[in-house]
């Protein structure tokens, strides 16, 4: 046992012998080498070389290292978060500000060189000269945010457009449309509101996009859509000459030109500067329907003219019928108006004052002509084919028809209180006496007289015709079926018209007088010469006033024959023109009550 | 090695037991070795780091041996015996200077075990010449340690450790001198050859990983070289 133990004793001494004996070399391969100094002169340079490097898209930078004699080793070049390593003396490195969200960043630069002694940390780079810079780097490659203008009107009454202002860095301009078409850019950032002159009102959109100076890309706002109101005219009657067209003062600071006219081709143009709300303008003919455009300009520049600146509205003196009727006669007893076209059947009775519809009849043609007589209900129709409709009253029951060939040409045409039609036909007139079985009695004017544009009037009591032309005038009595010839003269008579409130008077105008003379019927004597203003016409008598209508086609008057009032009435035209109630009628159904102008 | 331990024990047990004819010898003497697939290897990782000027200021060079014998003489010609011998060696590359140290050690170690056979075939005087003749198995260590540090940080280290095994013979002459009635010298001289090895070691994941040399082929670590060893045996009465 004992030797067992010497044994594992003796293998254990010389196990850890051998084991203590592995061999380690110790030979060293020791370079002696200076070290290098504590300093060394190193340069760095980056391009572009601003003091704050503007990166809005990508941009080249370029570092230049001089070593001065040593070998490069590396360079760091970080910006935030980003690091990118470089290896060459004239490294370039491309940001593209899409990898950075907008802002001021430190571009921190590090290069390295090795420290040229050969040695161990030399040659692994873990001894070396470094040079660290840092730059400014302004970096945004952002869109800018949809902007939304906004306007007021500002101190001096201009539109002034206002929008916020682009906080990008990348910012290059504003970009103001109006509509589709660019106005300006602003390459100021803090150019924030624009004053646009020309515009005065109506509808606009106004848009400003942002213009970034990454890739040029463009950010289109939203458009603000502006509607100021144009002024809107307005009409006061200020007399029967002159019409008052006013407005309410412009919001936005303009100038102002009302046009007016029939038709364009006609317009009458007034400037009107800013401040001046109405103007005053010669009244338009009555029931003439006047265009009348308001045209808004921009204040500093009034030879700008934008088509769509305007508002058209129209004015007509007198009040429509809204009939699609437009003759009228008037029947004094009952105050009733009847119109009737000669382009339908119908025929429609108004109360004279308030002009309501009563009542509307359908003839069996289509009248022509009309007549009421004056101390009776009656009336009487004319077809185109020469069917006369005789009614008792304004019921229009019932009427008496007959017919007689052969009439055209017609011009006066008058029932007689007396129960006579009295018309003209061309140079003929016409007696037709509904009181037996119509008889008629006819009569030929003068050459001389028909030639010269004869105007021919019967007495309401149907006793006296007169003709009154150029070459003077005719009073004819008709009695018996006869007509004779009572007086004449040579005097130039522009017109002649018997008085249906008293047939004993005949009223006359001159080719070459302003007068208005008042005769008496049968003996012709003067009852009263009334001085007119200028040559006249006389249009009819208003039977319910007693009022006589003259006309010189451009003026209607009124003259009260028994005083020789004279009043001013409207504008007119060469139209015929009535007067009924005092009510002026145009052939177009327009009236005018003259109550309050006379 | 458990198991070689217990074997060499067990012998060393039979020889004490046995007594008589058994002895015990212990040997050290200078090896030489071959290594040359190891010293490419070695220049291989020089080359590697070719920025620095290392070099390989050692190449395993001739080193001492050790080992023990335990021999049973059958008659006063024959032998027979078992043994264990520790082989060392190692190459360097280096390099050093102000600033820091490259430091790369290859270390090999070795147990070598086996039987061998000793045929006393003259005797001159007090002389005695042998014949021996050795086999076995070398069971071999390979220690790679490389560091670097610069400024005395470490920049890199690495430790790698790989085993092989492979087999060996060992002819030989030997001269011995009795010292003492039971105590001999003896002088061996010999050339050991070595066949191929191959290497394993561990890799980062834990898998075994076969060195190989250039050629593609199990890196062979060849012990083969001149053995010169002088011993001293011990006779059991």
């Amino acid at each position: 046992m004992r030797k067992i133990i010497y044994a594992i004793m003796l293998f254990a001494f010389f196990q850890f012998i051998f084991t203590a004996c592995e061999y380690l070399p110790e030979a060293e391969n020791y370079i002696e080498i200076k070290k290098p100094n504590p300093t060394h002169m190193l340069d760095l340079s980056l391009i572009p070389e601003n003091d704050t490097i503007k990166i809005f898209n990508s941009t080249e930078l370029t570092f230049q290292f001089n070593t001065y004699g040593l070998e490069m080793l590396g360079a760091t070049i970080s910006i935030g978060n980003t690091t990118l390593n470089a290896y060459s003396d004239t490294s370039t490195i491309v940001i593209s500000p899409a990898g950075y969200a907008p802002g001021v960043y430190t571009l921190n630069a590090i290069f390295l060189t090795r420290s040229g002694t050969g040695s161990i940390a030399d040659k692994l780079g873990g001894e070396g000269y470094k040079i660290e810079k840092n730059y400014f780097l302004l970096i945004d490659g952002s869109d800018a945010i949809r902007i939304t203008p906004e306007y007021t009107i500002n101190s001096d009454q201009l539109f002034e457009l206002t929008w916020p202002e682009c906080q990008n860095y990348n910012f290059d301009a504003y970009i103001l449309k109006k509509g589709s078409q660019k106005i300006k850019e602003f390459t100021n950032r803090k150019a924030t509101h624009f004053v646009d002159s020309l515009y005065v009102g109506g509808s606009a959109g106004y848009e400003i996009d942002v213009r970034v100076l990454t890739n040029n890309r463009i950010s289109y706002g939203n458009t603000l859509l502006v509607n100021e109101d144009f002024p809107h005219p307005s009409f006061e009657l200020i007399s029967l000459d002159s019409l008052k067209i006013h407005w309410k003062k412009q919001n936005i600071k303009s100038n102002v030109r009302l046009a007016y006219g029939v038709g364009i081709s006609t317009y009458t143009q007034h400037f009107i500067p800013y401040g001046d709300t109405c103007s005053v303008i010669p009244l338009p003919a009555f029931g003439i329907q006047y265009i009348f455009q308001l045209t808004t300009l921009p204040y500093h520049d009034s030879n700008y003219f934008n088509t769509s600146s305007f508002v058209q509205t129209y004015y007509t003196f007198g009040t429509s019928l809204q009939m699609s009727t437009n003759r009228i006669v008037y029947n004094k007893n009952k105050n009733m108006l009847f119109s009737y076209s000669a382009s339908n059947k119908e025929v429609t009775s108004l109360d004279a004052t308030t002009k309501n519809k009563i009542k509307t009849v359908s003839l069996p043609e289509t009248p022509y002509l009309s007549s009421c007589a004056v101390n009776n209900n009656r009336i009487v129709f004319l077809s185109f084919y020469n069917n006369f409709y005789v009614f008792q009253d304004e019921n229009l029951n019932n009427p008496t028809t007959f017919n007689i060939g052969g009439l055209n040409g017609y011009g006066m045409f008058v029932l007689t209180d007396n129960n006579f039609i009295s018309m003209t036909c061309y140079d003929k007139l016409y007696m037709i006496n509904l009181n037996n079985n119509n008889e008629i009695s006819t009569i030929r004017l003068p050459e001389s007289y028909y030639n010269t544009y004869p105007r021919v009037t019967t007495s309401q009591d149907g006793k006296y015709i007169c003709a009154a032309s150029g070459a003077g005038y005719r009073l004819y009595s008709f009695g018996n079926k006869e007509f004779t010839l009572v007086s004449t003269d040579t005097r130039k008579y522009a017109s002649v018209l018997f008085n249906p409130l008293n047939p004993a008077e005949i009223a006359f105008t001159f080719l070459d007088d302003n007068l208005l003379e008042v005769r008496s019927i049968p003996d012709f004597n003067l009852i009263r010469s009334i001085q007119l203003p200028n040559k006249y016409r006389v249009e009819n008598f208003d039977t319910a006033t007693g009022l006589l209508l003259l006309n010189n086609y451009s003026k209607l008057l009124a003259v009260n024959i028994l005083t020789g009032q004279i009043h001013t009435g409207p504008n007119c035209t060469n139209d015929p023109y009535l007067l009924y109630g005092n009510n002026i009628f145009n052939p177009f159904t327009y009236y005018s009550d003259m109550t309050k102008c006379w | 090695m458990k198991k070689i331990y217990s074997l060499l024990v067990f012998t060393l047990f039979c020889t004490v037991s046995y007594g008589q004819n058994f002895s015990v010898r212990y040997e050290t003497g200078m090896g030489q070795y071959n290594m040359k697939e190891i010293k490419d290897l070695q220049t291989d990782f020089k080359n590697m780091v070719s920025d620095l000027d290392v070099e390989s200021v050692v190449r395993f060079p001739s080193a001492l041996y050790y080992g023990i014998e335990a021999e049973y003489q059958f008659n006063k010609t024959n032998a027979l015996g078992v043994h264990l011998f520790y082989n060392t060696t190692a190459g360097r590359n280096h390099l050093a200077d102000y600033s820091g140290e490259y430091k790369m050690d290859l270390l090999l170690s070795s147990y070598a075990t086996g039987i061998n056979y000793r045929c006393t075939f003259s005797k001159l005087g007090k002389f005695s010449m042998s014949a021996y003749l050795g086999a076995g198995i070398r069971f071999s260590t390979l220690k790679i340690k490389e560091d670097l540090t610069i400024y005395g940080d470490t920049l890199s280290h690495s430790d790698i450790i790989a085993h092989g095994t492979n087999f060996y013979t060992l002819p030989a002459i030997e001269i011995s001198y009795p010292l003492l009635s039971k105590l001999d010298l003896n002088l061996k001289a010999g050339y050991e050859i070595d066949f191929r090895s191959k290497y394993v070691t561990i890799d980062g994941d834990g898998d075994p990983q076969i060195l190989h040399n250039d050629d593609g082929k199990f890196l062979n670590i060849d012990y083969s070289g001149f053995r010169v060893g002088l011993s001293i045996s011990y006779k059991f009465p």
